[in-house]
C-alpha cells in the first residue's frame, strides 16, 4: 500500500500522482475553510527529523529493500509530544556517528554493483573517473526528494565537487557518488526541517511559510513522511499558495492511504507509546507480558483508532466507550477472553467486540493503556490517573513536593489487601490529598486491569471497588469513567490542542490558542468529532501557514 | 511493519462474536449442545491446556536402598571391564569421556551367533546387567487389577492400597528418569519441552460441572489441540489461550465421566487411553483399563493423573530409538531398561510366552486454564 | 557428567533471563576479556593523559549509616559502604555537604540531581546545563577519538545525565555489544598495531565532510538565534566526526596498556538487579578498555538511573518505592530492602573500581590515572532530602589527589567537590557554580 517514489531518474520531475491501493471512504470536500484572525500564527520551528520520519523519508525515496542499520538518538518529549520535543533538539557527537554511520551504510547499497541499475538511471564515462554530469543529475534528483526543496546551485555543486574529489581518492566513481549520498542523508538540511518564511503579498506586512517550507509542514502532518513528488510540483507552481490549491493536496491526502500513517503517528506521540520500548514487567508476576505482547497491546489500540477514526469516521469521544477492537489470540489470552485467528495463524488479527459487561472503557482499559501506566510488578492508580489527566486532558499533575516525610502516617503494615486500601493515605492525608484526588480516582477505577492488562475481579481476594468521581461526575466502574471522558469538554479540546502542537512542532501562542478554544473547537464538534475533518480544519487554515514571529525572534532580529 | 499491519487490519475477519470474559463460562457456543442445539443445563464448561506431561513418579531416597543405577560413566567402566580391559587402561579411556564412549563402539556391544549386534534392536544379545528397581512403597496411580499385592503401592493423595505401578519401579532407580513429587523427571521433561513448539497441544475438557467442589456426574476428555502452546515470559506455556480441537479420531476416545469430591474428580468406567506423543520421549500414550483422577487447585491450575496398563515394548522402543546417545547423555542402560520392563511387567500375559506384555503404569498432568474453540458442527461430548 | 540435565537447567535458566524473546547468548562476559600485559610506560616517559569518569547511582545512601565514623584518614567504612572495603584507601567520601535552594522548588529527585551536576539549582523542571562532564570533556578530551562515552546499564538510553546545552542530551548507550562495536569494530585504530597504512576510503570521506561543513554560514544565516544555537551543536558534532576520520588517518603513539577485548556478544538488558549488575560489569569493563586505548578520557557511566528502576525478579515494588513505602525496621534502624539496594549500587561501584584497576599502566593502574566522580540525586531517598548529598570520588587522579579521605562538610554546597574535581584535572577555574551554590573553597584536604 505504501507507494515509493523511488528514485530512478527516468521518473519525471512531476511524478505520478495517482496513488495505487484500497482507500478509505472520501472525506468530503467541504470548502468552508476556517477563519483565522490575521494576529493567529505562531513562529516557524527547526525540528529534528524523527526516527519514525527518517525512516519513512528513506523508504519512500529508495524503497523497502534497503536497510538501515544503525541506531536513532532518543527523541526528546517537551509538552506531552515528541513533535515537540523535536522542535528543540539538536544533535549530538554520538548521535551525528550514528547518522553518519547510517548514511554510508545506505549509500553502499544504493551504489552497490547489483544495486545500481534500480537506483542510478545514469552511468559515468568511465567508472574509475569523476563524472560531473552524472553525479548531477543523481544527486540533484535525491537531494530534492531529501531536503524536501531542490539544491541551491551551490550546494549541488559543492556535494558534485566532493564527490569528485572522493572519487579521485579512490578512482572509483560509484563510491565517491555514494559518499556525496551519504553527505546529503548527513546534512542539517536533511536531518532538520527549516521553515523559511517571507512576505506574504496577498497580505502586506505579514509573513507566511515559502511554498516549500508548507509542502513540508503538510506533508510530515497529514502523512508523517517528506513530501511527495506531487506536492513538491505542486509547491514550485505556487498551487500551495492559493487556498483552492491548499484544498487540492490536503483532500489528496485526507483520502490517500497513507493518512493511516500521519494518525499512526500522532497518536503514538499523543499516546506516549515510545515508552514501549522500555518497558519491562516483572516475568515471575506477569508472565503474559512478552515482547511479543507488548507489541500487540500497542498495535491494538493504533488498529481501534484508525478502524474507528478513519474507516469508520467515528466520533472521537467514542474512543473513550466503544466495545469494538481487534485482538491476537495472543491478546485474547491476556484479556482472559477466548479467541482464535481464522486458520489458526496464530498472530493474526480479529476484529472482536467485547460484550457489555467485559468492563471496558475503549483505549482507557486497553493493555496498552493500564499496562504503560504501572509499574513492573504492580498497577498503580496514581500514574494511571496522573496520565488520564495529562495525556488525555491536557492538565497539569504538581510533582510531588519536595522532602515529604511519610514516618508521620505510615502504616507499618504495608499490606492492605487491595490498592484502594494501600492508598488510603493518599486520600486522607491533606498533604496528599489536594494532587492525589486529582489522579488517584480515576486510576482506581481502572484497578480491573493489572499491569499487564489482564482482567481481574479481586485482589488478593478482596472485590475491587472501581467507584469514584472526575470533577463532580460519579462513576461506578470503568465504563463510567469512559463515559465521563466521552462527555468532558476537556478531552476533546485537549485533543485539538495537540493536534495543532502536532502540526507546528510548538505550544500555540495565545492568539492561536483563543481561536483552538473557539472556532476549531466549534467546527471539530459540528463536523460530530471527527478527527480527518479536524486535521482538514487545521490544514486549509490561513493560521497553519501565517508566520508571526515570537517575541525573541524579532528581538535578535533587530540585531 | 506499519503497512503489514494495516493490510491485516483489511483482511479481518467476518466479526466473530465471543461471549463473557470469565474462564468459568456458560455461553452457548462453549458448551456441549443437545440435539436441537441449545445448550445443555446451567452445567459448566471448562478446559486447560497440558503444561507437563511425564511418569507419575513419586521418588524418595529410601526408594533405592542400595544406591540408583550406574551412570554412563558407570557403564562405560563396566563394558571397558567386561571386554578385558585393564584398570589402568580403563582409566585412559574415562579421561577422553564421554568421546571415547562412541568411539569404543558400544552400540555394537551385543554378540549374536559370536558376531557383534546392536544391543538396542537386540536387547537380549546383552547380558542382564539385573537394573536395580525402586523399591517404595508409595506411589501414584490406581488398583487396576482389584487386588492389594506386595508389589502394591498405596496412593499418597487418595490413600488407595494395591495401586498398580510397575513402571514407576523401573524408572525409580535411574537418575535421569525418576523424579521426587513436584519436581519434573529430567529425561522426560526435556523430550517434552524441545518438542512442544511445534508439536500440538494437549487439552483437557470437562463437562456438565454444576460445582467444582462436588458434583455427581461430570464428564473429562484429554484430546490434542491443533496448536502447539505459545511460550510466556519465562519460557512456559501462556495460560488463557484458545486452542482448536484436532478431530483426529485417534485421540477423541479419552473420555470418561466421573464424579468430584472435595474438588477432586475421579473417573467411574476404565476405559482405552490414547495419544500420540513423539519419537524421542515416547511414541504414543496407549493405557488399557485406564482411569482419571484431577484435582482442582486453588491457582486454578490442574493437576492429576492417568493410569492404566501400557504395552511395555512401546515404552521401550522410544528409548532405544536413541540408542548410545541416550545411554551416553541420558545415563540409560537400554538393553537393561529392556530387561526390567519384562521383568516388572504385569499384566496381559502373551498366549505363547506366557510373559505379560503390558506393565502397569500412571502419567502426571499439570496443567493451566484455556479455551477451547468448538466449530459449529461439533457434536456433543459423548456419554 | 550428565550434559543433557545441564541443558535442561541451562536453557531454563536463559529464559528466564530473556523474557521469552529470541536473543542470541553472549559469551560468559569473565571470559572474554584479556589480562593485559604488564610492562612499563610508553617509551617517551611521558605521564599517560588525565582521565576522568562520572559515575552515577541513584537513590543516595542512609544517612548515618554511610558516612566513615570518623573525619579524616578513613579506618572504617560505615556499614553501606563496605562493599567498598577493598579500595578504601583509593577513594574519598564527602558527607555533609547539601544543594541550597535558595528559594527554589524542591523538584523531587531533579534538584538533587542537577544541582551536583552542574552546579546551579534548577528553577523548573528544565534541564540545566552545562554538566560537569562537558566542562572537563572541553579541557582533556578535545584530541581524541571520541569526547566522551556514555553508558548506562538499565537498558534505557535517556538514563543517563550528561547535557551540553538545551537540545542536547547525551544519550546513553543501553547495549554493551553495540557500544564494543563502535569502539573496537572496523574503524578501531589499534595504536599497538605493526604497521599503518592510511585508508584511501577513509580519505575519501574528507571532503564530503568538509562540503557538508561549508553549508554551515548559509544556513545560520536563515534561523533565529535559538536555532543558530541548535545548529552550532550540530557542526560542533560534525567537528567531532571530522576529528575522528582525521584520527583515523594517523598513525597513533602506541600504548602499552591497551589491548583489544574479545567481541561481546548480545546480552539482556534491564532493571532487573541481576541483569543491571551484569551489564554494568560489561560496561566497566568497556570503560576501562576504551581509556587504555585512549580512544576517550571522559567517560560517564550510570549504573541505576534517577529515582532508581531497580528491581527483582518476582517482586512488586521497586527500590524507589521501598524507599518511599517501606517502614523502617524497628531493631535495625532502616529500611531493609531499600538498603539491600543501596548495598547493591556500592558493589556496583566496587565492580567499576575493579575493572580499571585490572589494568596495568607501568607500575600503575588505570584506577590510579583516574579520578571518578560518583554522583547520585538524593541524600536520604525515603524523604527526597538534598541535605546531606553523598559524593564519591575515587582513583588518583594521576597523582593530584590525596585519597582514603573522608572530608565531612559543614553544610557548605556539594560544589565544592565538583570544584575541586575540576581542579585537579587542571580546568583553570577559582570558582564554580551559581547564586548559593557557588564557592571558591577548594578541598585542599584531598587536594596532593
Amino acid at each position: 500500500m505504501k507507494k515509493s517514489f523511488e528514485l530512478k531518474g527516468t521518473l519525471a520531475a512531476v511524478a505520478v500522482v495517482a496513488l495505487a491501493g484500497c482507500s478509505q471512504s472520501e472525506v468530503a470536500v467541504v470548502s468552508t475553510g476556517i477563519e483565522s484572525p490575521s494576529e493567529v500564527g505562531g513562529p516557524v520551528v527547526m525540528s529534528r527529523l524523527t526516527e519514525d520520519q527518517y525512516r519513512n523519508i528513506i523508504e519512500d525515496v529508495f524503497g523497502s529493500s534497503v536497510t538501515l542499520g544503525g541506531r536513532f538518538e532518543p527523541d526528546n518529549r517537551v509538552d506531552h509530544l515528541i513533535r515537540v520535543g523535536a522542535g528543540q533538539a539538536s544533535v549530538t557527537a554520538a548521535g551525528l556517528e550514528q547518522y553518519d554511520k547510517m548514511a554510508r551504510s545506505l549509500a553502499d547499497q544504493i551504489v552497490a554493483e547489483e544495486n545500481r541499475a534500480q537506483y542510478i538511471a545514469c552511468a559515468p564515462a568511465d567508472a574509475t573517473k569523476p563524472d560531473s554530469a552524472c553525479a548531477s543529475q543523481v544527486l540533484s534528483r535525491v537531494g530534492e526528494l531529501l531536503f524536501r526543496r531542490p539544491l541551491t546551485d551551490t550546494e549541488l555543486n559543492e556535494f558534485v565537487t566532493a564527490s569528485a574529489t572522493a572519487t579521485q581518492r579512490v578512482d572509483d566513481f560509484y563510491h565517491g557518488l555514494g559518499l556525496g549520498l551519504a553527505g546529503l542523508l548527513s546534512s542539517p538540511q536533511f536531518l532538520f526541517r527549516h521553515e523559511i518564511s517571507e512576505p506574504d503579498p496577498n497580505n502586506p506586512g505579514q509573513m507566511r511559510l515559502d511554498a516549500y517550507s508548507k509542502a513540508s509542514r503538510l506533508s510530515f502532518f497529514l502523512w508523517n513522511t517528506a513530501p511527495d513528488p506531487a506536492l513538491l510540483a505542486a509547491a514550485e507552481n505556487g498551487e500551495l499558495h492559493t487556498q483552492a490549491g491548499v484544498q487540492r493536496q490536503v483532500n489528496r491526502m485526507l483520502n490517500s492511504p497513507l493518512l493511516e500513517e500521519g494518525v499512526r503517528a500522532f497518536f503514538t506521540d499523543m499516546l506516549e507509546f515510545d515508552r514501549f520500548d522500555t518497558l519491562a514487567k516483572d516475568a515471575t508476576i506477569y508472565p503474559k507480558f512478552t515482547f511479543a505482547a507488548a507489541d500487540d497491546a500497542r498495535e491494538q489500540t493504533l488498529k481501534t483508532i484508525v478502524d474507528h477514526l478513519i474507516d469508520k469516521n467515528g466520533d472521537y469521544r467514542d474512543l473513550f466507550t466503544t466495545r469494538d477492537t481487534f485482538l491476537t489470540p495472543l491478546l485474547g489470552s491476556m484479556y482472559r477472553v477466548p479467541l482464535l485467528a481464522p486458520d489458526g495463524l496464530p498472530d493474526a488479527w480479529v476484529s472482536y467486540e467485547f460484550d457489555q459487561d467485559d468492563g471496558q472503557a475503549g483505549i482507557l482499559t486497553h493493555a496498552s493503556f493500564v499496562a504503560l501506566h504501572s509499574h513492573p510488578g504492580r498497577s498503580s492508580p496514581t500514574l494511571r490517573g496522573k496520565a488520564l489527566r495529562e495525556v488525555l486532558m491536557c492538565q497539569i499533575v504538581p510533582d510531588p513536593p519536595g522532602d515529604v516525610d511519610f514516618t508521620d502516617f505510615e502504616d507499618p503494615d504495608h499490606s492492605g489487601p487491595t490498592v484502594r486500601i494501600r492508598l488510603t493515605a493518599h486520600s486522607t492525608e491533606p498533604m496528599c490529598a489536594g494532587c492525589h484526588k486529582i489522579t488517584d480516582p480515576m486510576g482506581l477505577a481502572l484497578e480491573n486491569f493489572d499491569t499487564a492488562g489482564g482482567y481481574r475481579t479481586t485482589e488478593n481476594g478482596v472485590p475491587i471497588d472501581t467507584s469514584g468521581e472526575l470533577d463532580g461526575a460519579k462513576f461506578a466502574d470503568a465504563s463510567g469513567l469512559g463515559q465521563v471522558l466521552h462527555d468532558s469538554p476537556a478531552v476533546t479540546n485537549c485533543l485539538v490542542n495537540r493536534v495543532y502542537a502536532y502540526a507546528t512542532g510548538r505550544k500555540a501562542t495565545k492568539a492561536e490558542e483563543e481561536w483552538l478554544r473557539s472556532s476549531v473547537k466549534d467546527r471539530f464538534a459540528a463536523d460530530g468529532y471527527n478527527v480527518p475533518q479536524l486535521l482538514k480544519a487545521i490544514a486549509t487554515s490561513e493560521a497553519f501557514y501565517r508566520v508571526v514571529p515570537s517575541e525573541a525572534a524579532m528581538a535578535s532580529a533587530q540585531h | 511493519m506499519k503497512v503489514l499491519n494495516s493490510v491485516f487490519s483489511k483482511l479481518a475477519a467476518t466479526p466473530v462474536r465471543y461471549g463473557a470474559r470469565t474462564i468459568l463460562l456458560a455461553a452457548a457456543s462453549f458448551v456441549a449442545l443437545s440435539a436441537d442445539g441449545s445448550p445443555a443445563s446451567a452445567a459448566e464448561t471448562r478446559a486447560y491446556a497440558v503444561k507437563w506431561f511425564h511418569y507419575a513418579n513419586y521418588s524418595q531416597d529410601s526408594d533405592c536402598p542400595d544406591g540408583l543405577n550406574p551412570n554412563a560413566e558407570g557403564l562405560f567402566k563396566r563394558i571397558l571391564e567386561e571386554r578385558g580391559h585393564t584398570p589402568a587402561e580403563i582409566e585412559k579411556k574415562m579421561e577422553d569421556f564421554p568421546y571415547s564412549m562412541y568411539e569404543a563402539g558400544i552400540g555394537q556391544r551385543g554378540e549374536i551367533d559370536g558376531k557383534p549386534a546392536n544391543p538396542y534392536l537386540n536387547p537380549t544379545s546383552t547380558k542382564d546387567p539385573m537394573l536395580k528397581l525402586g523399591q517404595g512403597k508409595t506411589g501414584y496411580g490406581f488398583n487396576l487389577d482389584g487386588k492389594v499385592s506386595e508389589n502394591d503401592f498405596v496412593d499418597p493423595e487418595s490413600g488407595e492400597a494395591g495401586v498398580d505401578n510397575q513402571f514407576f519401579r523401573v524408572v525409580g532407580c535411574v537418575s535421569q528418569l525418576r523424579s521426587a513429587p513436584g519436581e519434573l523427571p529430567t529425561f522426560p521433561e526435556i523430550q517434552w519441552d524441545m518438542m512442544r513448539d511445534h508439536t500440538p497441544a494437549w487439552l483437557i475438557e470437562f463437562s456438565d460441572v454444576d460445582s467444582f467442589e462436588n458434583d455427581d456426574d461430570v464428564g473429562v476428555r484429554v484430546i490434542r489441540a491443533k496448536q502447539p502452546i505459545r511460550r510466556n515470559a519465562n519460557g512456559l506455556p501462556q495460560s488463557d489461550m484458545t486452542y482448536a480441537v484436532d478431530p483426529d479420531p485417534r485421540m477423541a476416545n479419552n473420555v470418561a465421566r466421573g464424579k468430584i469430591v472435595n474438588g477432586v474428580f475421579t473417573s467411574d468406567t476404565p476405559f482405552d487411553f490414547f495419544m500420540v506423543g513423539e519419537a524421542f520421549g515416547q511414541a504414543e500414550y496407549a493405557l488399557r483399563e485406564a482411569r482419571y483422577r484431577f484435582s482442582f487447585n486453588e491457582d486454578g491450575n490442574l493437576t492429576g493423573i492417568v493410569g492404566g496398563y501400557h504395552k511395555w515394548r512401546t515404552i521401550y522402543t522410544s528409548w532405544a530409538l536413541g540408542g548410545a546417545t541416550f545411554e551416553i547423555n541420558a545415563s540409560f542402560d537400554i538393553p537393561g531398561l529392556y530387561y526390567a520392563l519384562r521383568k516388572a511387567a504385569d499384566a496381559y500375559p502373551d498366549p505363547e510366552t506366557g510373559e505379560n506384555d503390558y506393565i502397569s503404569a500412571a502419567y502426571w498432568f499439570d496443567a493451566i486454564p484455556a479455551f477451547i474453540e468448538h466449530p459449529a458442527a461439533q457434536t456433543a461430548l459423548a456419554e | 557428567m550428565s550434559t543433557v540435565s545441564n541443558l535442561a537447567s541451562r536453557r531454563r535458566v536463559l529464559k528466564g533471563v530473556m523474557g521469552g524473546a529470541a536473543v542470541t547468548v553472549g559469551l560468559p562476559f569473565l571470559d572474554c576479556f584479556l589480562n593485559t600485559n604488564g610492562t612499563a610506560l610508553a617509551a617517551t616517559g611521558k605521564k599517560l593523559p588525565d582521565i576522568y569518569s562520572t559515575w552515577y547511582w541513584g537513590l543516595g545512601l542512609n544517612p548515618g549509616r554511610w558516612e566513615p565514623p570518623t573525619d579524616g584518614p578513613i579506618t572504617e567504612l560505615g556499614p553501606e559502604t563496605k562493599p567498598l572495603e577493598q579500595f578504601k584507601d583509593r577513594i574519598n567520601l564527602y558527607s555533609g555537604l547539601k544543594v541550597h535552594l535558595d528559594g527554589r522548588p524542591a523538584i523531587t529527585h531533579f534538584t538533587g540531581n542537577m544541582s551536583v551536576l552542574t552546579g546551579t539549582t534548577p528553577r523548573s523542571s528544565a534541564v540545566v546545563t552545562p554538566t560537569i562532564d562537558t566542562l572537563i570533556a572541553d579541557h582533556i578530551s578535545s584530541t581524541v577519538r571520541y569526547k566522551s562515552l556514555e553508558m548506562t546499564s538499565t537498558g534505557n538510553p535517556k538514563h543517563m545525565y550528561s547535557f551540553r546545552s538545551g537540545g542536547v542530551f547525551q544519550p546513553g548507550e543501553a547495549d554493551p555489544s553495540a557500544m564494543y562495536a563502535r569502539l573496537f569494530g572496523p574503524e578501531f585504530v589499534d595504536p599497538n598495531a605493526a604497521d599503518f597504512t592510511p585508508d584511501p576510503a577513509v580519505m575519501a570521506r574528507q571532503s564530503v565532510l568538509s562540503a557538508v561543513r561549508d553549508q554551515r554560514k548559509s544556513l545560520e544565516k536563515s534561523v533565529g538565534a535559538a536555532d543558530r544555537a541548535r545548529l552550532d551543536e550540530y557542526f560542533t558534532s560534525l567537528r567531532q566526526i571530522e576529528q575522528q576520520v582525521e584520527l583515523q588517518l594517523q598513525k597513533p603513539a602506541p600504548l602499552e596498556a591497551c589491548t583489544i577485548p574479545g567481541a561481546i556478544g548480545e546480552q539482556p538488558v534491564g532493571t532487573e538487579v541481576e541483569q543491571l549488575t551484569a551489564t554494568h560489569k560489561l560496561n566497566a569493563q568497556l570503560a576501562a578498555y576504551a581509556l587504555a586505548c585512549d580512544q576517550t578520557r571522559v567517560v560517564n557511566l550510570v549504573y541505576n538511573d534517577m529515582t532508581s528502576s531497580l528491581r527483582r525478579e518476582g517482586s512488586q515494588m521497586v527500590h524507589h518505592i521501598y524507599t518511599h513505602e517501606e517502614a523502617i525496621d524497628e531493631e535495625l534502624g532502616y529500611q531493609p530492602n531499600a538498603t539491600f539496594f543501596v548495598t547493591r549500587c556500592m558493589m556496583g561501584l566496587a565492580d567499576y573500581l575493579a575493572a580499571l584497576d585490572s589494568i596495568r599502566e607501568g607500575d600503575k593502574t588505570l584506577l590510579d590515572r583516574i579520578l571518578i566522580y560518583g554522583i547520585t540525586d538524593t541524600g536520604y531517598a525515603k524523604v527526597h532530602s538534598v541535605e546531606n548529598m553523598p559524593q564519591i570520588t575515587a582513583g588518583g587522579a594521576n597523582g593530584r589527589i590525596k585519597t582514603g579521605i573522608h572530608y565531612a562538610g559543614k553544610g557548605d554546597p556539594t560544589t565544592r567537590v565538583g570544584l575541586t574535581v575540576q581542579q585537579a584535572l587542571g580546568l583553570p577555574i577559582n570558582s564554580w557554580g551559581t547564586d548559593s551554590m557557588a564557592t571558591s573553597k577548594t578541598i585542599t584536604e584531598v587536594l596532593a
